[in-house]
């Protein structure tokens, strides 16, 4: 092997394991061009408008869903923060897209997503304001509706519920990854756009894939302990 | 306290009115941003890093430190960028062969790759500047008075006490599942995390039916309403946005005249 093949192979292998320890799927602070950048910002808000009317309307009926909807809120910051045993041994942070949709429904998480992104965005450096557009289209709301549409889809089908609530997180988790790396190769095309997009999902795999199953399995225990001890929230929220 | 929280609240810019240090981040970012030269992006990540420790007060290590938490992505993002798949013949910097192409890194390419994680780094220590000279409420306080839609920054407001909140019941928790050889194995650390979202969750509901009790004895449940901190001027700040911004562009034009 040559003396650049070497430089070449060992550089890769270095920024591989420096990767595996990377956090979930947020596009970092001033990554995108500006026009895409300013692109996926228009490309939300309708969805956040729909959203936020939808909440207006929850807490004009009741007040109470005002500190209901800020503790869950709260809930999904903290649940990013958390750490979770990956299937490949390392340790990852859930991205909580699929229990959100589940439990909130998906035009509630768009809003909510927009805020916990912009908290962890200020507060922990992940992600940032110019690319919030791309990582709230990607986790707030491509990723959630996926999922609502896997879980009440399999519900309506007779599947059973361990298997619906894992596909669920399972699919929002893996749509999110998929979306993210379309707006990288939308982004940095190359010399073909597709094979931009097929590279940036090939080297995300790596994290995500694994991570996708980890979150699928701890959404499937946290469903079965919420479901234990807590019908009375959960028929309240219409999962049940 | 968590990430940038700590340093906001130490910083000696923290009474300085908001307003000033939210133009500053928004004009440096958006030229570092929409310029796209290498020379502006060190520009901006000296000069915003100089501002937050010269007259924020922060350590010079602890920014340091912050600046390296997006590395984990920038790496991954940068490496799918540097690598290209190229015909044998093309001349490249280092690279392998497989089958009729060579996968490696151009001139080129490198280029693009160091010019877009400057940049990025550039957009960070201008956030940077924001996020560690400024708390949290600052900032929300900003955004009321910017006209953002008061559900929202309400929602915040709340969002951003419960996180604390949260955040102690969490550990405690954990804590608690550690001290019993909760996560030992595999198997044991699903069901303890999966268990500790669960409870985490039983308890925001429960917490949020006692704090909506807790307002509404007060008169004060159909928004929450604070009063305004009074600031200092921002003269010094608003200087410094206009200095920088200044020299972004200078820079830019003197890279143009070398170029062209």
């Amino acid at each position: 092997m040559k003396r650049n093949e070497k430089i070449f192979v060992l550089t890769c292998m270095a920024a591989g394991l420096l990767g595996v320890h990377a956090s979930a799927m947020h596009i970092m602070e001033g990554y995108l061009p500006k026009g895409w950048a300013a692109f996926w910002i228009v490309v939300c808000l309708p969805f956040v408008a729909i959203g936020f009317r939808r909440i207006s309307k929850y807490v004009q009926q009741n007040p109470k869903n005002l500190t209901l909807l800020a503790l869950c809120g709260a809930f999904a910051f903290v649940l990013s923060a958390l750490k979770i045993p990956s299937v490949t041994g390392s340790c990852s942070h859930p991205t909580g897209v699929g229990l959100g949709a589940i439990l909130f429904g998906p035009t509630t998480t768009a809003v909510l997503g927009l805020i916990v992104l912009l908290f962890q965005a200020l507060l922990l450096a992940h992600g940032g304001l110019t690319t919030l557009g791309a990582n709230v289209f990607s986790m707030a709301i491509v990723g959630p509706i996926c999922s609502w549409i896997v879980y009440h889809g399999l519900k309506k089908i007779g599947c059973p519920k361990a298997g619906a609530v894992f596909c669920a997180a399972f699919a929002g988790d893996l749509l999110t990854y998929i979306t993210t790396s379309i707006e990288l190769g939308l982004a940095y095309p190359g010399a073909s756009l597709a094979g931009a997009i097929l590279k940036f999902m090939g080297i995300f795999a790596v994290t995500q894939v694994p991570l996708a199953i980890a979150e699928g399995l701890l959404t499937v225990v946290v469903f079965n302990v919420l479901e234990k001890y807590s019908n009375r929230e959960l028929t309240q929220l219409d999962v049940l | 306290m968590i990430g940038t929280d700590r340093y906001g609240y130490a910083s000696r810019l923290a009474h300085v009115t908001p307003q000033s240090k939210l133009l500053t981040m928004a004009v440096t970012s958006i030229l570092c941003l929409s310029l796209e030269s290498i020379s502006v992006s060190v520009v901006t990540i000296l000069m915003m890093g100089a501002a937050t420790v010269c007259m924020g007060g922060a350590r010079l290590c602890d920014f340091i430190r912050m600046m390296r938490i997006p590395a984990g992505f920038m790496v991954l993002a940068t490496l799918t960028i540097f690598i290209g798949r190229y015909a044998p013949e093309t001349d490249i910097l280092a690279g392998i062969q497989f089958g009729q192409f060579v996968y490696g890194v151009t001139t080129g390419s490198a280029l693009q790759g160091i010019s877009i994680c400057l940049r990025a780094l550039g957009v960070v220590a201008s956030v940077y500047f924001l996020a560690m000279n400024t708390p949290m409420t600052d900032i929300t306080g900003a955004l009321r008075r910017l006209h953002v839609p008061a559900l929202l920054v309400e929602l915040m407001e709340l969002m951003y006490r419960f996180i604390f909140v949260l955040y102690e019941t969490m550990h405690r928790i954990r804590t608690a599942q550690a001290s019993r050889l909760g996560y030992d194995g595999l198997i044991h650390a699903y069901h303890s995390t999966g268990t500790l979202v669960a409870m985490l969750f039983v308890r925001a509901w429960q917490k949020s039916e006692r704090i909506y009790a807790a307002l509404e004895s007060r008169g004060g449940g159909q928004s929450v309403c604070t009063l305004a901190e009074e600031y200092e001027s921002g003269h010094a700040v608003y200087l410094l946005c206009m200095a920088v911004s200044a020299l972004q562009i200078a820079v830019f034009c003197m890279e143009r005249g070398l170029t062209a």
